[in-house]
């Protein structure tokens, strides 16, 4: 397929205020931009947005971005369940709707994640789903191994992509790159040469400010002390995946307007 | 694009809320983009919907089956076929072939698609179950059908919606926009009309409205209601629909914001109470950029690329206030929500339209004083991105055309003539939803970009930090701060003291401009390439490659760094290359570039590639040459003669003039009798008429004296002769009262000195007004300068005017070569288009060559040249003439339609049936054809370029360098280098090299042809004229050996001449480098005028190469009047002693090429002042 812009895996297909959407009846729109398979029951998401949640949104002030709140009621079974099926695919559709939950009702009515939101997700939640991907990659995927590789790229999104596969060379005099087409043109298999970092994947259809804030909320801040400590410590906390967020969503954040 | 889309459906009970947004229509009004809008019915239990599109691209290598999505039909249901149009040709296969049921169109404006679409769907219309035609041509307009609804009237009947298309010219966005009008105030109306009248007339309206909403329900319910009244196979099912959703037709949209604002108050206090913004982001002090958006990107959800720079600028601390309008003209919103109603002060600090649009009238007609009225009051810097549109990502970035020409036509050239820059390509486009996607690196450039353009409106004087380059290539140091027209060290002092003045940082200025010089070159007799001089900074390898991220894709073409150029071995000096990835060099910086005001192209080429608010400055005022020594004498002999003529004294006056005038070397120009032969009486006044028009020819020949200084306006008696100059062009003398108030006009414009000004606003960040370039004596429009210069739009030339002046021009070139040719007219004439040229003229030489050929352009409604005709061989009187065109890169990169037209109007011609001997373009073309074993129409192949990406044919570059072994070489060079064929058979594939009808075409050339059109542009000012003449290479092409005539039409005067080259050679060298009025006011700027004296001699030099139309006697004076007047070579060698060294080079190299013969005491001496001056230099250099 000569289909480009492959990065735009679409977030906007997650757009989870179409719950009622069949599923099974995927809509006429060009293969990359539909859910590739028709496998996921809407019933199998614990899509339990409490009230709680959302109040802690409203709330919450920047100074206390870095502070740990992972939801309560998030279940990440079926991206575990996908993982360990080695169902790269649907483990990257499930991120991405993942991804799209934890930033909040309102990036849920958009269907995408707005850059400014990414501060809202807790830090648990990011590692686990993290550390998810790393356990089920050999360490191949997940964003911490991404930040690692953007780091080495001295943040430079061209290089990053081109290194993680995300962007192709053409068959051009002067050297090019254009996005790979999605689904077709993505690994979803855990080979050899599977670049590292490959997954998840995050649409670059609105540039790379989301994927930015991703990799540098401070649930990775380890990434970069692991990279000047060349390796030797891992963060304890990553390991015990979701089992930590209990008491969390019952802080209450005071208001802060002053920014 | 086109699409076609078949949906099969199951019908009954439907219900809308079940429905899913599948269609995707990404363009009402404006973005042309490849759109699938489908049907789609529903039943209970499945719904099945797929799409087929097919498509091609007009100038791009499209695969349709790229589009093709095919549809299944496992139950067997009633298919609906929709093809539908936006604007480009690729629907035909698929309407007639297949049998489409509706076909939409929408924004179609360019002629040569819809006189397409009207022959395809005229054809089908009557079996169509429905054409829908949304804001286009009218003749597209006119195909509409909807039941008993239909246009085909259109601009006869009375009603108000036909009466919209009965004005003779729609005023700019007018048209679109009052349609617009009509659309939200005629329902109301239609609503209560009995509905079986109206039925099928409001069911149109409907159909606007459900488009213009765009959304993907309203697209869904359009469909339905189209399907469900008008497809026989659905009669009689029920289909619901809901009404159209109305969205506001211009407001303020912001991704998070819970709603559009009609106020710009409201957003702000929203804005303020974003809880996801970050201090920097909240900071009084966060520059705030407005962002003009379209509406139908908005509603139609293909807002990815609206969405990446809005977060890319909010991300890098910058507010945004993105506006959009649905309308074509985006004047009235940009005042409404970016100036404040009160204060009139702009709420932004500058405005970035991503429509890729000019601010008026889209593709429609262009209103540009409005937009620029409206830019004006805003008053902060306006930069015009764009996002792809006819091509898909991997067509653009496969395409070595670059963007696609229409393209460039409609979002690169007419933008600017708002005074809009950066044409960044900041968005994609995916083949299969066609829907944009943001280019990640060209939004961090464009936005970066608007954020460094928005702080020079915040920043104190005193914190702004301004970097001047100059030019000096090649690196040499006689040639550092090389300018057309311009003494570049007085301008910069000039500049300098003012912005010191202004309050600006300004440290160490010196007391005089020529105390600047000697800062910056430090020591003129001094090489450049001396590392040890001269050098404000050193910069390590690693240094530099820290700094330039993309240090490695330069090394392909510079090698590895520090390299030989401004380098000691070790360090690179600071001045890097400026000719490599400008978009890279020119990094976030924003770039005010001061540009002469007569050439707009090359302007262009520096405000596209640079980002470049390009602000024009003037050409020194043209007087008349004069004469000087024995022409002086000639002309006082010929006035003698005139008083004495029928005294006694007659005869040896006579006989003087001819012996001055055998001096002067007229003899070339002038049949003069043998000296000392008796001439009658009688042939007296004839012989002294003949001396003395020529002299005449000379003496008022115009020309620039000396060098521009920015920000000095002309003296009095400089705008005077300016004035002079344009009234002569202007015929009509008989309203002397008029031409005077126009003069009077011109006056306060030649004088009005904004050069300083444009670039402190620029400086400012405000909004520098455009005006066109061009020739201010043609243009007094180019006036004042001071503007940000632009072109002009690609498809209004060739005008009415410029085909007048044409067919005069090609008659009296014909006339000549018969003439001196036995009465034969020419089979083929070898001739060159140039981008500034065509700017200037309107397309003058563009519409030679339609003339030479016997085709005349036809404008479409919008006054547009997208098409032309042949003229009948009855009234054209003539055989049809055969052309080779060269076109120069320039001409390429700013008029690639026109190659198409031109391209289109050859082939034509060639197919023609008509007798070859009255058709030599076909005569020729069936010639190739059999010689080469291919079809006419691709032996009809004549309108040639260099390749994509490159210019010239190098030959001034060896020239000026002394790099080439013979003139075979310099052929070769001509050949491989300008052998690339445009073809509009296959546009896509860009320039293709077609070496072989290459040279085949020219080796039947009878004669070469240029045009000079302005006076401050000679033959030997630039080296771009003998560089692009083919002379000497078609003599060697021609079977039979024969030179072929040479000629330069001279359209500087109102009166255009046809002259040989030799002739226009002899009266440039007579009136510039030979002139003391010239060199004189060249050597009175000092340093550059130096360089100025040898740029001509090395320019004669290259004529020499190329054509060897340049007579001994030019040498012969040159060497006389530089080298053997000791006071003139001192004063050369002691003001820029390295330009010396190149001009008594030169000389040296006319010799040793076999072009000059002198004596040997001449060379002897030059060879001897070269080993002087080389002395010199090295000596102070150690």
């Amino acid at each position: 397929m000569t289909t480009t812009n492959s990065l735009h895996c679409s977030i906007q297909h997650h757009s989870l205020s179409k719950r009622h959407h069949p599923l099974d009846t995927p809509p006429p729109t060009p293969l990359f931009l539909k859910p590739p398979t028709t496998t996921i029951h809407p019933t199998n998401i614990s899509l339990s947005h409490t009230p709680s949640n959302s109040h802690s949104h409203i709330t919450f002030s920047l100074s206390q971005t870095t502070t740990t709140s992972p939801s309560t009621t998030l279940s990440y079974d079926l991206l575990r369940h996908h993982l360990s099926t080695k169902n790269f695919q649907q483990a990257d559709e499930e991120t991405r709707r993942l991804l799209i939950v934890l930033a909040g009702e309102a990036a849920q009515k958009r269907g995408y994640v707005f850059f400014s939101e990414v501060q809202f997700i807790p830090e648990q939640d990011l590692r686990t789903i993290d550390s998810l991907w790393r356990e089920h990659s050999d360490n191949k995927f997940g964003y911490s191994v991404q930040k690692r590789i953007l780091n080495k790229t001295n943040g430079d999104f061209t290089k990053f992509f081109i290194k993680v596969g995300w962007m192709k060379k053409l068959d051009t005099e002067v050297e090019q790159y254009n996005y790979r087409s999605f689904p077709t043109e993505f690994v979803w298999e855990l080979n050899d040469d599977t670049p590292e970092g490959h997954l998840p994947l995050t649409n670059a259809l609105r540039g790379t400010q989301l994927l930015n804030n991703v990799l540098n909320h401070p649930a990775f801040d380890a990434v970069d002390d692991k990279e000047e400590q060349d390796d030797a410590v891992t963060a304890t906390g990553l390991k015990d995946n979701s089992s930590s967020s209990k008491n969390l969503t019952q802080k209450i954040f005071k208001p802060d307007y002053s920014f | 694009m086109a699409s076609l889309v078949s949906s099969p459906s199951t019908l009954p009970n439907s219900k809308p809320d079940q429905l899913h947004s599948l269609a995707q229509k990404h363009l009402f009004l404006h973005s042309f983009l490849p759109k699938k809008a489908s049907y789609c019915g529903s039943s209970k239990s499945s719904l099945r919907v797929k799409c087929a599109a097919i498509g091609n691209g007009l100038f791009t290598q499209t695969t349709q089956e790229v589009r093709r999505i095919v549809p299944e039909n496992e139950q067997n249901l009633p298919t609906v076929k929709i093809v539908y149009v936006v604007l480009e040709a690729q629907y035909q296969s698929s309407l007639t072939a297949a049998d489409a049921n509706i076909f939409i169109g929408s924004l179609i404006f360019v002629e040569e698609l819809a006189l397409k679409i009207k022959a395809a769907v005229e054809k089908e219309r009557d079996r169509l179950d429905a054409v829908l035609v949304f804001p286009s041509m009218p003749e597209v307009m006119r195909l509409n059908k909807l039941g008993s609804f239909s246009m085909s009237q259109l601009g006869q009947s009375k009603s108000p919606f036909f009466q919209l298309f009965k004005r003779k010219k729609p005023q700019s966005a007018g048209f679109a926009d009052s349609m617009l009008k009509l659309v939200r105030t005629l329902p109301k109306v239609l609503k209560y009309l009995p509905s079986d009248k109206a039925q099928d007339a409001r069911l149109y309206i409907l159909s606007l409205q459900f488009w213009l909403g765009g959304s993907p329900d309203n697209l869904q319910n359009f469909l339905k209601m189209i399907s469900g009244s008008y497809v026989p196979a659905l009669k009689g099912t029920k289909i619901e629909y809901s009404e159209p959703v109305l969205y506001l037709d211009n407001g303020i949209w912001h991704p998070l914001a819970p709603c559009m604002y009609d106020d710009v108050k409201e957003y702000l206090n929203w804005y303020g109470t974003r809880r996801d913004a970050n201090e920097k982001l909240k900071s009084p002090n966060a520059p705030i950029i407005g962002l003009v958006l379209q509406r139908s990107h908005i509603v139609t959800g293909d807002e990815g690329h609206y969405v990446a720079v809005i977060m890319e600028l909010e991300a890098r601390g910058a507010k945004v206030i993105p506006i959009f309008a649905g309308g074509l003209d985006f004047s009235g919103p940009v005042e409404k929500f970016f100036i404040d109603p009160i204060t009139k002060k702009p709420f932004v600090n500058s405005v970035v339209s991503l429509t890729g649009f000019a601010l008026v009238g889209g593709p429609a007609r262009q209103d540009h004083p409005r937009a620029v009225e409206a830019l004006r009051r805003l008053d902060v810097p306006y930069i015009v991105a764009l996002p792809l549109v006819f091509q898909t990502t991997e067509e653009w970035l496969n395409s070595t055309l670059g963007l696609h020409p229409i393209q460039v036509a409609l979002q690169v050239a007419l933008p600017e003539l708002d005074g809009g820059m950066e044409p960044i390509v900041f968005a994609g486009r995916d083949p299969k939803t066609g829907k944009s996607h943001a280019l990640h690196k060209r939004v961090e450039q464009l936005c970066i970009r608007a954020i460094r353009w928005a702080e020079l409106k915040r920043k104190s004087k005193t914190d702004k930090k301004l970097a001047i380059t100059v030019f000096s290539f090649p690196p040499d140091k006689g040639n550092v701060g090389t300018a057309a027209y311009l003494n570049v060290f007085s301008s910069i002092y000039s500049v300098m003291k003012e912005l010191k003045r202004d309050g600006y940082n300004v440290e160490g200025l010196p007391e005089t401009p020529e105390a600047l010089i000697e800062d910056v070159i430090h020591d003129k007799e001094a090489q450049f390439s001396s590392p040890n001089l001269n050098i404000a900074y050193k910069m390590s390898v690693r240094e530099y490659q820290n700094l330039t991220p993309y240090a490695s894709a330069l090394e392909e073409n510079w090698g590895k760094p520090p390299g030989n150029l401004n380098a000691d071995g070790e360090n690179l000096l600071v001045g890097m290359s400026d000719v490599c990835y400008p978009d890279s060099l020119i990094g976030n910086i924003p770039n005010v570039y001061y540009y002469a005001a007569n050439n707009p192209s090359e302007a262009t080429v520096a405000k596209r590639r640079s980002y470049a608010n390009t602000i024009s400055y003037l050409t020194p005022p043209a007087e008349n040459a004069g004469l000087y020594k024995g022409l002086k004498q000639l002309s006082e002999l010929i006035s003698s003669y005139q008083s004495l003529k029928d005294s006694g004294r007659a005869a040896q006056i006579v006989s003087s003039i001819i012996s001055t005038a055998k001096q002067c070397n007229l003899d070339k120009d002038v049949t003069l009798p043998d000296e000392g032969e008796e001439i009658p009486p009688k042939e007296r006044d004839l012989v002294v008429g003949k001396v003395y028009s020529k002299i005449m020819e000379i003496e008022s020949r115009l020309l620039p004296c000396g060098l521009h200084v920015i920000g000095e306006p002309p003296s009095a008696m400089e705008a005077v002769a300016t004035l002079v100059n344009i009234a002569a062009l202007d015929p009509d003398r008989e309203k002397l009262r008029t031409l005077f108030m126009f003069l009077g006009e011109c006056l306060k414009l030649i004088v009005a000195d904004n050069e300083l000004g444009s670039l402190k606003q620029a400086l400012e960040g405000k909004y520098v007004e455009p005006g066109p370039g061009g020739d201010p004596i043609r243009n007094p429009k180019v006036l004042p300068t001071g503007k940000n210069i632009h072109a002009l739009d690609p498809q209004s030339i060739p005008t009415t005017a410029a085909m007048q002046s044409a067919k005069i021009v090609v008659e009296r070139l014909i006339e000549r070569q018969k003439a001196e040719n036995g009465g034969k007219y020419p089979e083929t004439i070898a001739l060159v288009l140039w981008g500034t040229d065509n700017i200037k003229t309107y397309g003058e030489s563009l519409a030679q060559v339609l003339w030479m050929i016997g085709v005349t352009p036809v404008a479409d409604t919008f006054g547009r040249v997208n098409r032309v005709e042949p003229v009948s061989l009855e009234e054209l009187g003539r055989p049809r003439i055969d052309v080779v065109v060269n076109c120069s890169g320039v001409f390429r990169d700013l008029f690639i339609n026109q190659m198409n037209l031109l391209d289109r109007a050859v082939k034509m011609v060639a197919e023609l049936d008509e007798p070859a001997e009255q058709n030599y373009v076909r005569k020729h073309a069936l010639e190739q054809a059999q010689a080469l074993g291919i079809e006419v129409r691709e032996a009809a192949t004549r309108v040639f370029s260099n390749a994509s990406g490159s210019y010239s044919s190098n030959i001034n570059l060896a020239v000026e360098n002394s790099t080439w072994n013979d003139e075979k070489q310099l052929q070769d060079m001509y050949l491989s280098r300008k052998s690339f064929a445009f073809d509009c058979d296959t546009p896509g594939a860009g320039m293709t090299e077609k070496r072989k009808v290459f040279e085949m075409a020219l080796s039947t050339a009878d004669a070469t042809f240029q045009n000079l059109d302005s006076s401050e542009i000679s033959l030997t000012d630039v080296s771009h004229y003998f560089d692009s003449d083919p002379t000497n290479l078609v003599q060697n092409l021609r079977k039979d050996g024969k030179k072929p005539s040479a000629y330069i039409a001279d359209t500087t005067t109102a009166n255009a001449q046809v002259r040989t080259l030799s002739e226009t050679v002899r009266l440039d060298a007579r009136t510039k480098l030979l002139n003391p009025k010239w060199y004189e006011g060249m050597l009175s700027t000092g340093y550059e005028g130096v360089r100025e004296i040898e740029k001509r001699l090395t320019n004669t030099v290259g004529w020499s190469a190329t054509s060897g139309q340049v007579d001994n006697w030019v040498y012969e004076e040159a060497n006389t009047t530089f080298i053997q007047d000791e006071q003139m070579l001192n004063k050369l060698m002691n003001t820029n002693p390295n330009s010396f060294r190149k001009l008594v080079q030169t000389f040296l190299e006319a010799n040793g090429r076999g072009y000059w013969e002198t004596s040997e005491d001449n060379i002897e001496r030059l060879r001897q002042l070269y080993s002087e001056v080389e002395d010199k230099i090295e000596g102070i250099d150690r």
